[in-house]
């Protein structure tokens, strides 16, 4: 089998980009990861800023959620919907030269969001802080991943397009549409901007944008990812396809409207507020058909997970799905939101979705995936994707739920009034009791961190495994 | 406005094809295209689901990069 190894002419699907986006996908999760927890550090031990300004939380926090989101997610996203759209249209991407453009420019973009941050050159718009020649190259590269992925679905030889790739694809049209629409703005230098909205509507146009990357990024994208690797890893097809598409249609049609839940109490005019809580409560119901299609995918096969910690990633992270898409329409609730507003609990419910789903079904999908790409029967180790696995859910636990008490603790003690109508607590006192959730927090973050680290080693033995011990990677015969 | 024009014609086209679902069949084959490339996966889950793929691609050998020679050419 070792004359397999060829030259990638003969290749029949363009496997090569969707390698390197796996393992650039690896390296920014370490590093977005290892730069939050040393900004979950910095909130311990504030000192750790050294006063230097370009390690300041303020400054390092975006590069954070910059990286987690378009580095760690975005080349998990682009390295599965590559993957995932050659296999089930049976067609190699449309264009090799393209896919390297994609690569390369997406990297650049993650290089030049890493610099510019630190150096303070901000739009001061949360995930859209890139400054305006950013967004235009970024702009540019994600028409090219457009390009390629309708394109190969253009050129599929399967006639019906597989649930999957509607996913993804919408993923790809509202995340172009809504990163265009927010990073509309006036330069007034080669780094200065300045927004083309103002006012409430700019912060309306911000939150549409900012949930709908939550929305189409986070969790369409990923739904994309979940039907075609939960299905794979499990054996079984998804539990209900009639389910799957009226999942889609009900989740791309709701998601782009729950935006204004991030503006509640703020100068948005209260209808818009409304608008945005009904939306958000009526989420729940396709977020949750998505979720009971992925588990009842199970059905029957439960007892893998006893032995199989891939397939538990992927189920646990389904999990923390269900309990995330639950909590944030329970938050986006005017009254809820009044006590929730503000403190560590949204912090707590974004990494809950954030760990718990987004990179639990990315790591199971890439433990999936690496031995098939370098043509291995499995991971080098078992044995370390469990202790990852225990790691990851663990960390997210302690994450979570130091983050509830704290946001919960934070919310009463900022309402609690005297007899007399004065605060009953002050600011500080409030940040003192906060102290040791943020402990806790700095643990689970770790540990969950630490676990990535298992995974690049994994990864690393099973890439540099012998040549003897790797196979022929299977895919069609495409003539 | 332009915003309720997208929203009603994602409800519409959503409507219409939610209606117009292919045939149990059809909708049988297409949940089991993530199969339908990969024979080992596919008696897999025959065994387990007695569901069989109609149309499985027969696999051809497809090229990994070079261990030995492993820079970033991934």
């Amino acid at each position: 089998m070792t004359d397999a190894i060829l030259d990638d002419a003969a290749c029949a699907y363009n496997y090569q980009v969707v390698r390197r986006f796996t393992l650039m996908t690896l390296f920014w999760g370490v590093l977005g990861m290892g730069m939050g927890v040393f900004i979950a550090a910095q909130l311990v031990w504030p000192a750790l800023n050294f006063d230097l300004p370009w390690i300041s939380f303020g400054r390092i926090r975006p590069i954070h959620t910059n990286l987690v989101i378009f580095a760690f997610g975005g080349g998990a996203l682009f390295a599965t919907s590559f993957y995932v759209v050659q296999r089930t249209c049976q067609a190699r991407l449309i264009s090799d030269a393209l896919a390297n453009f994609v690569f390369w420019g997406w990297q650049a973009a993650i290089v030049a969001m890493l610099v510019s941050y630190p150096l303070g050159y901000t739009t001061s718009k949360e995930y859209a802080e890139m400054e305006w020649p950013i967004a235009i190259w970024v702009t540019l590269v994600w028409t090219v991943y457009a390009y390629l992925f309708f394109g190969t679905i253009a050129r599929r030889k399967i006639k019906h397009i597989y649930v999957g790739n509607w996913f993804y694809g919408a993923f790809i049209v509202v995340t172009g549409m809504v990163h265009v629409i927010n990073h509309a703005a006036v330069p007034v230098s080669l780094l200065k901007s300045y927004s083309a909205y103002s006012g409430a509507t700019d912060a309306m146009i911000q939150w549409w944008y900012g949930h709908s990357v939550v929305g189409f990024i986070l969790s369409v994208g990923f739904l994309g990812m979940m039907y075609y690797f939960v299905p794979k890893q499990a054996d079984r097809p998804i539990y209900s396809y009639r389910l799957s598409i009226v999942h889609f249609w009900a989740i791309i049609s709701i998601y782009i409207w729950a935006g204004p839940h991030h503006l509640h109490y703020t100068a948005l005019p209260d209808w818009a507020q409304s608008l945005g809580m009904a939306m958000s409560i009526i989420l729940l119901a396709p977020s949750w058909g998505g979720m009971i299609n992925g588990m009842m995918t199970l059905s029957g096969a439960w007892h893998k997970l006893r032995t199989d910690p891939i397939l538990r990633f992927l189920v646990v992270s389904l999990a923390f799905y269900g309990m995330s898409t639950f909590e944030g329409p329970m938050m986006a609730i005017k009254t809820v939101n009044a006590l929730s507003h503000y403190t560590d609990w949204t912090i707590g419910h974004v990494h809950a979705g954030a760990l718990g789903w987004v990179a639990m079904i990315s790591i199971g999908t890439l433990y999936h995936m690496i031995p098939k790409l370098y043509g291995r029967e499995q991971m080098h180790s078992v044995g370390l994707i469990n202790a990852h696995f225990w790691l990851a859910t663990i960390g997210t636990v302690l994450y979570i739920a130091s983050m509830w008490v704290n946001g919960i603790t934070q919310g009463l003690m900022w309402r609690a009034i005297n007899d007399d109508g004065t605060l009953t607590y002050s600011f500080v006192e409030a940040l003192e009791a906060s102290h040791p959730g943020y402990i806790v927090r700095l643990i689970g973050g770790s540990t969950f961190a630490s676990g990535m680290l298992l995974m690049v080693y994994n990864t690393w033995r099973t890439v540099r495994a012998d040549a003897r011990d790797r196979q022929a990677v299977s895919t069609p015969a495409l003539a | 406005m332009l915003m309720f024009v997208c929203g009603l014609a994602v409800l519409l086209a959503g409507s219409y094809c939610c209606i117009h679902l292919p045939d149990a069949e059809a909708l049988e084959q297409a949940a089991l295209l993530p199969f339908a490339d990969d024979p080992q996966a596919a008696r897999s889950m025959s065994r387990a689901t007695g569901r069989v793929c109609q149309e499985v691609v027969s696999p051809a050998v497809e090229p990994i990069p070079r261990a030995e020679t492993w820079a970033f050419e991934a």
